[in-house]
């Protein structure tokens, strides 16, 4: 099974910066509401990776987006 | 109607603009940063890309500094009151607009904010510094000042007068209304604390939009606090700008338009109509100078020093009486006090107001023209001039 990653961020316009940011380093993320990864802060942007994330965390932080979270979990597809 | 309010609000736009408007009815409805569905995340996209352009066009570094606003006004509202507090004072120029003075006004009566004032000198930036560094105290939190008069026209020394209040601990805000668009405003460059701008003047936009960079917006207060699509358990407002300061839906279509106003600039050789303006300016500016019933207050407009924005008065005449003329020969400009008395106080016109002429980017040399051949037999015509 492959990981996804889901990378939450503070708000839609965090998500598009960061996406533009790994757009640049050829890491291809999805922009997606968060569902249940995240408990107890509502709604909220996340990107999604399809695959390990850690690089891609670090390249967001480097450019001074707040990450709020991160989720790792294995993909069935 | 050859129209010549551009200070006010530039007229006509380009036709992308409108173009822009239309598209987004059609393919931008949603609601951007609140749903996740394709539309949304699109018409987001759209609102981003905007905010990408205005960084590029002042040269910020990040667009999450770029802040929609509804006009500069309500940007300037946003500095002012989420930036001062009890015991700060702010020195301000003497040709501010009253989006500026009544909130200080507002803020001196409901919390005792102190504000005063420092001469702005035509064409003598040395002076105009050195008498606005004379007058900061130890509590001024604040200097802020307009980057050219919408009265008179004159550009003000903003670079040196942000590395002044600096230079004192204080911020720097600059009312770049009349100037943003075509004039080079390199916000990182200058180290500009807060710029702040209308949409729907020389960056072609749609009215109902504005423009606030702030450098750190984080710290600001916000004027209003409410939904912004996230962390919507938590009761305490979002800290991650630009939301921080952008509670509500956004002005989607404004802003799609004002994105391409902003993209027409940035693919226009801006140099060249600035120089344009000017020139036409310097034209009118030379007639109008030859005619004795016919008072101007500044000097040759040149481009270091003023903005195609020009007033003047018919001696003898009320300046809404000159307008409401010039209205019915077919030139659309404004009369009065253009909201800004502290710049009639300056050059003694409080009693009749001024008319103001703006040129735009779409003005023409033969516009400008047939304008001074009107104003120059304007005195003919006596029985015309009443109210």
């Amino acid at each position: 099974m492959d990981k996804v990653t889901i990378i939450a961020v503070g708000s839609i316009t965090n998500a598009i910066r960061a996406q533009k940011i790994l757009d640049k380093y050829n890491i291809r993320s999805f922009i997606q509401r968060v569902f249940v990864h995240i408990p107890n802060r509502g709604c909220g942007y996340c990107l999604k990776i399809n695959k390990n994330g850690d690089e891609a965390v670090e390249i967001i932080k480097k450019a001074n987006i707040r990450v709020l979270e991160v989720v790792e979990e294995l993909s069935d597809k | 109607m050859i129209y010549f309010d551009n200070a006010a609000t530039t007229f006509p736009k380009p036709r992308c603009v409108a173009d822009a408007v239309r598209e987004a009815f059609d393919k931008y409805g949603a609601n951007p940063g609140r749903g996740g569905h394709d539309m949304s995340v699109n018409t987001a996209m759209k609102v981003y890309e905007c905010r990408q352009n205005a960084a590029k066009l002042f040269s910020v570094s990040n667009p999450e500094k770029i802040v929609f606003t509804q006009n500069c006004t309500h940007a300037l509202n946003t500095v002012l009151k989420g930036f001062l507090r009890r015991g700060d004072h702010v020195l301000i120029s003497d040709m501010e607009h009253n989006s500026v003075v009544r909130p200080l006004y507002a803020l001196n009566r409901r919390f005792g904010i102190e504000f005063s004032t420092f001469p702005i000198y035509e064409g003598d930036d040395e002076r105009t510094c050195y008498e606005c560094r004379r007058r900061i105290r130890r509590n001024t939190a604040l200097v802020e000042c307009i980057h050219a008069s919408n009265v008179f026209g004159i550009k003000t020394p903003a670079k040196q007068l942000c590395q002044t209040a600096h230079r004192y601990g204080a911020k720097f805000l600059l009312d770049a209304a009349q100037t943003a668009g075509i004039e080079e405003i390199p916000f990182d460059e200058w180290n500009l604390d807060y710029l702040c701008t209308a949409g729907h003047k020389g960056l072609y936009g749609p009215t109902g939009t504005g423009l606030l960079i702030a450098k750190n917006g984080k710290s600001l207060r916000p004027l209003t606090e409410g939904g912004s699509g996230t962390s919507s358990l938590d009761k305490n407002q979002p800290e991650d700008m630009p939301e921080h300061l952008e509670s509500g839906t956004v002005n989607t279509v404004g802003i799609i338009g004002l994105n391409e106003g902003i993209s027409y600039l940035l693919n226009s050789d801006r140099k060249a109509l600035a120089q344009k303006e000017i020139e036409l300016m310097q034209y009118v500016y030379d007639r109008l100078n030859r005619l004795n019933h016919i008072e101007l207050y500044t000097a040759y407009p040149q481009i270091n020093t003023h903005v195609p924005v020009l007033s003047f008065n018919v001696k003898g005449y009320n300046s809404e009486i000159i307008t409401s003329y010039l209205n019915d020969e077919g030139f659309a400009l404004r009369g009065g006090y253009h909201c800004a008395p502290s710049a009639h106080k300056k050059y003694s016109t409080l009693k009749t107001g001024t008319c103001r002429m703006s040129i735009g980017i779409f003005n023409t040399a033969d516009e400008v023209k047939q304008f001074c051949d009107v104003l120059e037999n304007i005195h003919k015509n006596d029985n015309k001039l009443t109210l």
